[in-house]
């Protein structure tokens, strides 16, 4: 399973989801793009002030998932915003990767790798 | 100068006395900016939507304030557009404060914030605005130029920049903003109250652009023997001076 893939599917369960892709030159996640076109936006290289941005979108109720950054930690004065900034690196699984997503407040989440299956409930206890 | 521009005057400069510290020219300068927005009507209508009972109404229209300095004169706009404000206030913007919509602790970043309301605005497709004021030193950030940049690309029709230019520049603003594809609306006069709600007039109905309110402005105005002295930019008043400003302003 990959990201694309995985953010489709979760983009089923939250309608507040938004995705906000600062990857150049192309989409990390066209899949999503084309299942929600409104919900998806595309700046390449602009991920100077994409914080800033995913920081708006989320002070009107929305939760935004930066993709494509290459910061390495998510700072805002805000800490309630839900923001999540989407890194690879580190061992994670998509069951960790989904449990995180629905925490709340602005927090980085980690990419499990590619090949990385999903772990129901029982099997990860 | 109308009476409720002094009033806020008034208020904004007792606010920075009790706090110790503040930059009251440039409190001073943005005053009647907030003034015209919170205030301002066109044909009965008011220009700037907002129900101080609730102030996470979904249908209001959002102030961004990035100028960090002129918060004294917000809290003063919001205490008489009798929203219910803590009785201590933060000194830098804050978002749990009713009416205060970015908690902010640096300059240009609020901007950015902006265009990011502003685009979910116009995805969402609801009738509303966002306004931010924006320092004139604010543009010498890149990031800034960068929410610029992307405010045009995105074609945000629902925000409006208010530049409070009150150090003269040679900035080319007008130029620079309109290559980016803004609308620039300069005032004449950007302590009138009734220039001032033109010009928001004029940005509300503004379409497939942002808008940017170019308000040239005067540090300290309103207070006489300050008016334009870098001097006075930031001390407190003394007793006597507030005395002076008390009678030129009641």
């Amino acid at each position: 399973m990959n990201l694309d893939f995985k953010l489709t599917k979760l983009g089923l369960k939250h309608k507040k989801m938004v995705v906000l892709d600062v990857s150049f030159p192309d989409t990390q996640v066209p899949e999503f793009k084309r299942a929600y076109p409104h919900r998806f936006l595309h700046l390449p290289l602009r991920d100077g002030m994409s914080l800033e941005m995913a920081a708006g979108m989320a002070s009107l109720g929305k939760h935004v998932l930066i993709v494509g950054s290459e910061r390495s930690v998510i700072e805002l004065p805000e800490q309630t915003l839900n923001v999540k900034l989407l890194r690879e690196g580190g061992e994670s699984t998509w069951w960790d990767f989904e449990a995180a997503l629905k925490e709340f407040g602005a927090t980085d989440l980690l990419i499990p790798p590619t090949d990385s299956r999903i772990l129901g409930a029982d099997e990860k206890h | 100068m109308n009476e409720r521009q002094k009033a806020l005057r008034l208020k904004a400069l007792k606010m920075i006395r009790s706090w110790g510290k503040g930059s009251s020219g440039r409190v001073l300068s943005s005053v009647d900016l907030m003034e015209g927005l919170f205030f301002g009507e066109e044909n009965g209508r008011a220009i700037f939507n907002y129900n101080p009972d609730l102030p996470q109404w979904e249908e209001r229209d959002l102030f961004v304030l990035s100028k960090l300095e002129a918060l004294p004169a917000l809290y003063s706009c919001l205490e008489t557009a009798h929203y219910h404000l803590p009785e201590v206030l933060p000194p830098l913007p804050d978002r749990h404060v009713p009416g205060v919509e970015v908690t902010s602790y640096e300059h240009g970043y609020a901007l950015g914030v902006a265009v990011g309301m502003a685009q979910q605005i116009a995805v969402e497709r609801q009738n509303r605005h966002v306004f931010c004021l924006v320092g004139d030193y604010e543009l010498s950030q890149g990031k800034t130029w960068e929410a610029i940049m992307n405010a045009a690309e995105l074609k945000l029709d629902r925000l409006c920049m208010i530049l409070d230019e009150n150090a003269t520049h040679d900035l080319h603003v007008a130029e620079k903003l309109e290559a980016f594809g803004w609308r620039v609306i300069k005032l004449r006069d950007a302590h009138d109250h009734d220039e001032v709600v033109y010009g928001y007039m004029k940005a509300r109905v503004t379409q497939r652009k942002p808008t940017c309110i170019w308000a040239p402005t005067v540090k300290s105005a309103g207070v006489p023997f300050a008016e334009r002295k870098p001097e006075y930019d930031d001390v407190l008043f003394s007793d006597k001076e507030m005395e002076e400003i008390e009678k030129n302003l009641i």
